[in-house]
C-alpha cells in the first residue's frame, strides 16, 4: 500500500482546513452552542474489551530494551517462541515504527507485532498515531502517590466494567452518560435540524460510551443485514386475504407504536424501547437496502462486521441528515490471564484487518480525512508476567487512525522498562497512566468541533493536566 | 494479622456440619422440609385468616409462577389456586434434579464432547424439565457464578459438569457452591486458574490473579462495603485492594486436572468432569494475606483455600450482595432496600418461617432453601401490583421459555431446531444464551441504570434493559413470531415444537374471550386496557367462516399471542 504521497498531502490540506473553521467557529457563536458542525466528521471508538496488554503490542525494538522486558516476562515471550527466526516476538521480526519524535526517546525504538502490520503501515505513513500510557486519572500520579493516597485517584482500579465505564464516562459502573454521547449531545445543541436518533451509533452493545441526556445509541446492523418484521413480510403468517392484510398494518403499527396506558416505569421503558426498536430498525434497514452497496469487503469477523455496519451508516450521513456521529464498536477476548501467545495475535489480526478494511471503505466514501478511529481498553496489563498470560493493569498505549491525524509520533509518554521507574506499580509493574483519560478524549472532542467551555464542561478534571501535550489532531 | 485458630476450628466445624446437610447427590428431599414448623404430630390450627401467600385467583397463581418459575399451563395455574405459595416451593425443592451430563452421555455415550450438544440438553431442560424451580434457580445461579462457553472450543461435557454443580446445589448452601465452583474444571478453565503456577522469585513470575479477583468482585462481596440492606456503607469503603489481590492470587495455585502430576499429560480421562486435584509442589508455600486474614507460610493447598473460601464467605458482604442479585433473577429489577435487608437476615440467620408456618433452612449462614423462600413469599412479590416502581423486567430466555411451557409445546426435540444452538444475536435470536455471556460480568450488570429511561431517572437499575432494548427487539419479536406462528399441518419442517393451542382455537371465535384467556396465562391479567383493547381489535380483523375456519382461529391465536408477548405487561413480570 502507498500511503506516504496522500499522507503528506492530507496532513497538509486538512489542518489548514481545520484551523480555519475552529477560528471561525468561535468568532461565529457565542459560549453556549458552539460546537462546530461544518462539514462531515465521525469519530470512532473501538473497545478492547478485557484490557488489552500494552507491553505486547507496542513491543520495543532495541536490544535493551527488549531484553529488559524479556526478563520481567519470560513465560510470554517463551510461548511466543521469541527465539524462533520465525516468531513474530522475535526482536528482528518485529516491525519498526519510523517514530518522527524519537528524540523523546532517548534511543528507545519501537515496533508493533506482525499481526499489525497495516497499523504500522499506516503509522509509518502519517494517518496513525500512538497514545502512550493513557488511563484513568482525576490529577497526575506516581507510585508514591499511588501508594500514600496523597493525591486523588480514580475508584475501583484494576476492576474491568469499571475501569471499561470510567474510560468511557470517566465514573465507574452505573454512570449514565458517555462522553461519547456527550459530545453527541453538544453538537446536536447546535444544529437543530439535525437528527439526533443518528448522532450516536453502535455496531455493538449499548455501553455507556454513546448515552447522552438526547443522545443514545442507535444500534445498526452489520452492512448488508436487511432487518423486516418477519410477522409482516411473511405473508403467510396471517393468511392472504383482505382481511389478512389489514391485521398485518394494523399489527405493524402496534409493534411500532409505544402503548402509552402504563404507570409501572419498568413496563413505560419496555413499550418504548421495543416499539422505538422495531420502527427505527425497520425505517433504518429499508434506508440502507435502498442505497448503493460500498465495494470494499470486510472481513468475516465479529469486529470486521461491526466495522462495515459503520461504514454503511456514513454511506447514508446525507439521507439520514447529519453532520457529525459518533460510532461505537467493540472486540473482546483481551484478558490474557494465560495463552496470550495464542490468544492476543488472533485478535490482533482481528483488530489489524477490520481496521485496514475500515480504512479502504473510508477511502472509498472520501471519509478517510473526516473520521478519526481510536482504540480504548479496559486498562493495561502486568509488565510481569504470571506465566503465560499478564494480569490488570492500569495505563496502557492506544492508537489514533486517521488521514487528519498527525501521525508517526508517539504522544503522551511510554516510561521506560524498569519496574522500578517511579510509574510502575511495585512488584507486577503495572503502568500508572501519564496521560488521562480526560486529555485524550478531550483532544478528539476538540477535533469533532467542541469548543473548550464543551470540554470544560465534560471533562472536570482537564485543567489539572497539560493541555498542549497532546495534539495528535 | 495471623490467622486465628478459634476462627479454624468455628469454620471447619460448619464446612463439616453443611457437607453432612446441603448439597448432596440431589435427588433426596432437602431435610429441613420433612419437618413441620410445628412439629409433632397434631396439625397446626387453620389460621383464622389465610396467609398473604395464599393465591386466591387464577391471576396469583399465574404471577407466582412466573416469578419463581417458567410460567405456566391452564393445568398448572388452575393446580395452583386455593394453595399456598409456601408448599408449591415445598414440593418443587422436593423434585429430583434433573441434571445435564448424564442426559448427554446417554445419549452421546462419552465421545460427543461438542458445545453444541451440551447446548441442545440445556434447552431440552430448560423447555421441558419437570423441576422448574431448581432449574429457574440454576440459570439464577448461572448468572452469578457465570462461565461462558464462548470461551471454551467443545467442552460440552466440562459445561454440563459444571450446570450440574449448579442444579445440584441450587437447594444448599452458599459456602459448598463457592467450594464446589473453586474446584470445578470449568470454572478453573474460564478464570485461567487451572495449573495457575506458585511464584517464581528467580524469573520474577507471579501467580495468575484472575480468580482472586473475580471471585471476590462478582461471587461474593463485590467492590464496596455494603450495609445488610444492599446499599453502600458511608464513604464507599472499598473491600479490598492491589495487596489483598496477590495474598489472595496465592492461593488458588497449585490446581490441575486429576492426574498423577500437574503439568503433565496423563490426567485421567474425564479430568473435565471431575474436581481438581491439588499438587502441592505448585502451589504457592509463601504467607498470604487478604482481607485482614494471613496464612502462615508453608500451608498446604488445599487448607488454604478452606481458609480462603472461609474467610470470603463469611465477610458480612456476602449476604446482601448475593441475595440482592438472586431477587433481581426472581422478583425484581431493583429490589428496595427493605426487600433486600429482609433475605439477607435470612441469609445469615439460615433459616426462614413462611407466613404459612412451613420452615425453610435448618440454621446455616447461606441456606438456600431459606433464601429462595424468602424471595419469592416475600411481602413486597404478593402485594397489589400498582406500585410504579417494582416488577422485574425479564430476560429473553425467559420470555420464550415461558411461551413454549405455557402452550405444553409436544414433542419438543431441539435437535431439530438449529436457532437453539446458539441465540446470542441480538439481530436475529434472543440476544441471550444461557452459559454464553461475553464475559464473566454475566450478560448485564446488577446495577445497570437504563441511559435515557424513565427507570433510570427514578435512579431504579434494570440490569435486563442491557440486552433487552431498541436494539434487541426486533430480533426478539421475529424469534418469537418463528416459534408461535408455526402451521399445523407441516410436520415436514417443524417434526417437533408444536405448541397446543387447543384450549385457545376454541375460544377463537369470540376475540375478546380469547383475549381474556391469554391475558391471565400470559401476564397475569395485567395487560393494560388500552393494549387489550388494540390487541382485540386485530384479531377481529381477521376474519373466521368457511372450509378455512379452524386454520383461520389458529391464525386469531397466534396473532394474539404474537401481540401479548411482545407487550410490556410480558416484557415486566409484576
Amino acid at each position: 500500500m502507498t500511503y506516504y504521497n496522500r499522507r503528506q498531502f492530507i496532513t497538509r490540506s486538512t489542518l489548514g482546513f481545520a484551523g480555519a473553521t475552529m477560528g471561525l467557529s468561535f468568532l461565529g457563536h457565542g459560549a453556549a452552542q458552539a460546537a462546530n458542525i461544518s462539514g462531515y466528521k465521525a469519530i470512532v471508538g473501538i473497545m478492547l474489551k478485557g484490557g488489552m496488554d500494552h507491553s505486547d503490542t507496542l513491543l520495543p525494538k532495541d536490544q535493551d530494551s527488549y531484553d529488559a522486558l524479556k526478563g520481567f516476562r519470560p513465560g510470554i515471550f517463551a510461548s511466543h517462541n521469541s527465539d524462533d527466526p520465525q516468531s513474530s516476538r522475535h526482536r528482528e521480526n518485529i516491525l519498526e515504527l519510523n517514530v518522527e519524535n524519537a528524540s523523546q526517546f532517548n534511543g528507545r525504538r519501537f515496533g508493533l507485532p506482525r499481526e499489525l502490520s497495516a497499523v504500522q503501515d499506516m503509522f509509518n505513513a502519517g494517518d496513525a498515531a500512538i497514545v502512550g500510557n493513557v488511563g484513568p486519572l482525576l490529577e497526575p500520579a506516581n507510585r508514591d502517590d499511588f501508594e500514600t493516597g496523597r493525591v486523588s485517584l480514580p475508584k475501583r482500579i484494576f476492576s474491568h466494567n469499571d475501569q471499561q465505564s470510567t474510560w468511557m464516562s470517566l465514573s465507574t459502573e452505573g454512570a449514565r452518560k458517555g462522553w461519547g454521547g456527550q459530545f453527541a449531545d453538544a453538537v446536536l445543541a447546535s444544529d437543530a435540524t439535525a437528527n439526533p436518533l443518528y448522532a450516536a451509533i453502535t455496531a455493538t452493545t449499548s455501553d455507556v460510551f454513546l448515552a447522552g441526556d438526547r443522545a443514545r445509541a442507535f444500534r445498526v446492523p452489520r452492512a448488508g443485514q436487511r432487518l423486516t418484521l418477519d410477522a409482516d413480510r411473511i405473508r403467510s403468517h396471517l393468511g392472504r386475504g383482505d382481511d389478512s392484510d389489514e391485521a398485518r398494518t394494523k399489527l405493524n403499527a402496534y409493534l411500532r407504536k409505544q402503548s402509552a396506558d402504563h404507570t409501572n416505569l419498568f413496563r413505560k421503558d419496555a413499550s418504548g424501547m421495543s416499539a422505538r426498536g422495531i420502527d427505527n430498525q425497520i425505517s433504518y434497514s429499508e434506508r440502507a437496502a435502498s442505497a448503493t452497496p460500498l465495494g470494499t469487503i470486510f472481513p468475516n469477523t465479529n469486529l470486521g462486521r461491526q466495522l462495515g455496519g459503520v461504514a454503511q451508516a456514513m454511506s447514508l450521513r446525507g439521507p439520514l441528515n447529519v453532520k457529525r456521529q459518533v460510532f461505537y464498536a467493540a472486540q473482546g477476548g483481551y484478558d490474557t490471564h494465560d495463552s496470550q501467545a495464542q490468544n492476543l495475535p488472533e485478535r490482533h489480526q482481528k483488530l489489524n484487518d477490520a481496521m485496514l478494511a475500515f480504512r479502504a471503505a473510508m477511502v472509498e466514501l472520501g471519509l478517510w480525512n473526516d473520521v478519526l478511529v481510536f482504540t480504548m481498553s479496559d486498562f493495561g496489563r502486568s509488565m510481569v508476567g504470571n506465566g503465560d498470560g499478564s494480569d490488570h493493569g492500569w495505563g496502557g498505549h492506544h492508537f489514533v487512525l486517521g488521514g487528519s491525524v498527525r501521525g508517526g509520533q508517539i504522544y503522551g509518554d511510554v516510561p521506560e522498562i524498569d519496574t522500578g521507574h517511579p510509574q510502575y506499580t511495585r512488584r507486577r509493574g503495572r503502568l500508572i497512566p501519564t496521560t488521562s483519560v480526560e486529555q485524550h478524549a478531550a483532544t478528539l472532542g476538540r477535533w469533532f468541533g467542541l469548543d473548550d467551555g464543551e470540554l470544560a464542561g465534560i471533562f472536570p478534571n482537564l485543567s489539572r493536566f497539560d493541555r498542549s501535550a497532546l495534539d495528535f489532531a | 494479622m495471623r490467622y486465628q485458630l478459634k476462627f479454624v476450628l468455628g469454620t471447619l466445624f460448619a464446612a463439616s456440619f453443611l457437607a453432612a446437610c446441603g448439597g448432596g447427590d440431589g435427588s433426596s428431599p432437602p431435610s429441613s422440609l420433612s419437618t413441620p414448623a410445628t412439629g409433632g404430630d397434631t396439625p397446626p390450627p387453620a389460621p383464622a385468616t389465610k396467609p398473604y401467600t395464599n393465591l386466591e385467583t387464577r391471576e396469583e397463581a399465574a404471577r407466582f409462577l412466573m416469578q419463581a418459575g417458567f410460567g405456566g399451563t391452564d393445568a398448572q395455574i388452575d393446580a395452583l389456586v386455593g394453595t399456598d405459595a409456601a408448599d408449591w416451593i415445598v414440593n418443587e425443592m422436593r423434585k429430583p434434579a434433573t441434571l445435564t451430563l448424564p442426559q448427554m452421555q446417554a445419549r452421546y455415550g462419552t465421545s460427543q464432547d461438542t458445545d453444541q450438544n451440551h447446548s441442545r440438553m440445556m434447552w431440552q431442560t430448560l423447555l421441558t424439565a419437570d423441576d422448574q424451580l431448581r432449574q429457574r434457580m440454576t440459570f439464577a445461579l448461572s448468572q452469578i457464578f457465570v462461565i461462558s462457553t464462548n470461551s471454551f472450543s467443545d467442552r460440552g461435557f466440562m459445561t454440563a459438569h459444571y450446570a450440574d454443580i449448579l442444579s445440584d446445589q441450587a437447594f444448599g448452601n452458599y459456602r459448598s457452591i463457592l467450594e464446589e465452583v473453586t474446584y470445578s474444571p470449568a470454572m478453573s478453565r474460564y478464570l485461567t486458574y487451572y495449573r495457575n503456577r506458585k511464584g517464581d522469585e528467580r524469573s520474577g513470575r507471579m501467580p495468575d490473579e484472575n480468580y482472586a479477583r473475580e471471585v471476590l468482585q462478582l461471587f461474593s462481596i463485590g467492590l464496596t462495603e455494603l450495609e445488610l440492606d444492599g446499599t453502600p456503607k458511608a464513604g464507599e469503603l472499598e473491600t479490598y485492594d492491589n495487596e489483598d489481590i496477590i495474598g489472595l492470587a496465592r492461593v488458588f495455585t497449585g490446581l490441575s486436572g486429576e492426574g498423577s502430576s500437574f503439568k503433565s499429560r496423563d490426567h485421567v480421562e474425564d479430568w473435565s468432569i471431575q474436581r481438581l486435584k491439588m499438587f502441592d509442589e505448585e502451589h504457592s508455600e509463601l504467607e498470604k494475606t487478604f482481607l485482614g486474614v494471613t496464612i502462615p507460610e508453608n500451608t498446604k493447598g488445599d487448607e488454604s483455600i478452606q481458609i480462603a473460601l472461609d474467610t470470603i464467605a463469611n465477610h458480612p458482604n456476602v449476604a446482601p450482595f448475593i441475595s440482592r442479585q438472586l431477587i433481581q433473577r426472581f422478583t425484581a429489577s431493583s429490589p428496595s432496600p427493605d426487600y433486600v435487608r429482609r433475605v439477607a437476615e435470612v441469609f445469615e440467620a439460615g433459616r426462614y418461617r413462611a407466613p404459612n408456618g412451613q420452615d425453610f433452612g435448618v440454621g446455616d449462614r447461606g441456606n438456600l432453601q431459606a433464601v429462595i423462600a424468602a424471595i419469592l413469599l416475600d411481602e413486597s412479590v404478593h402485594d397489589d401490583i400498582q406500585n410504579t416502581n417494582e416488577g422485574k423486567v425479564r430476560e429473553p430466555v425467559l420470555k420464550f421459555v415461558h411461551y413454549t411451557r405455557a402452550f405444553g409445546a409436544k414433542d419438543i426435540d431441539v435437535w431439530e431446531e438449529w436457532r437453539l444452538n446458539n441465540t446470542s444475536d441480538p439481530n436475529e435470536r434472543l440476544g441471550q444464551h444461557p452459559l454464553r455471556s461475553a464475559s464473566v460480568f454475566n450478560f448485564y450488570r446488577p446495577g445497570f441504570i437504563a441511559p435515557g429511561s424513565e427507570t433510570g431517572e427514578a435512579q431504579l437499575s434494570a440490569p435486563e434493559f442491557q440486552i433487552v432494548n431498541e436494539g434487541a427487539s426486533l430480533g426478539f419479536t421475529n424469534f418469537l413470531t418463528h416459534y408461535i406462528m408455526r402451521p399445523a399441518d407441516d410436520p415436514d419442517r417443524y417434526p417437533g415444537f408444536q405448541p397446543d393451542f387447543t384450549t385457545e382455537i376454541n375460544l377463537a371465535d369470540d376475540a375478546a374471550t380469547l383475549v381474556d384467556h391469554l391475558n391471565v396465562k400470559l401476564t397475569a391479567g395485567q395487560l393494560s386496557e388500552a393494549t387489550k383493547a388494540e390487541i382485540v381489535d386485530v384479531v377481529s380483523t381477521l376474519i373466521v367462516d368457511g372450509d378455512d375456519a379452524e386454520e383461520e382461529r389458529r391464525k386469531r391465536v397466534q396473532t394474539a399471542i404474537l401481540m401479548i408477548v411482545t407487550s410490556a405487561a410480558y416484557a415486566v413480570q409484576n
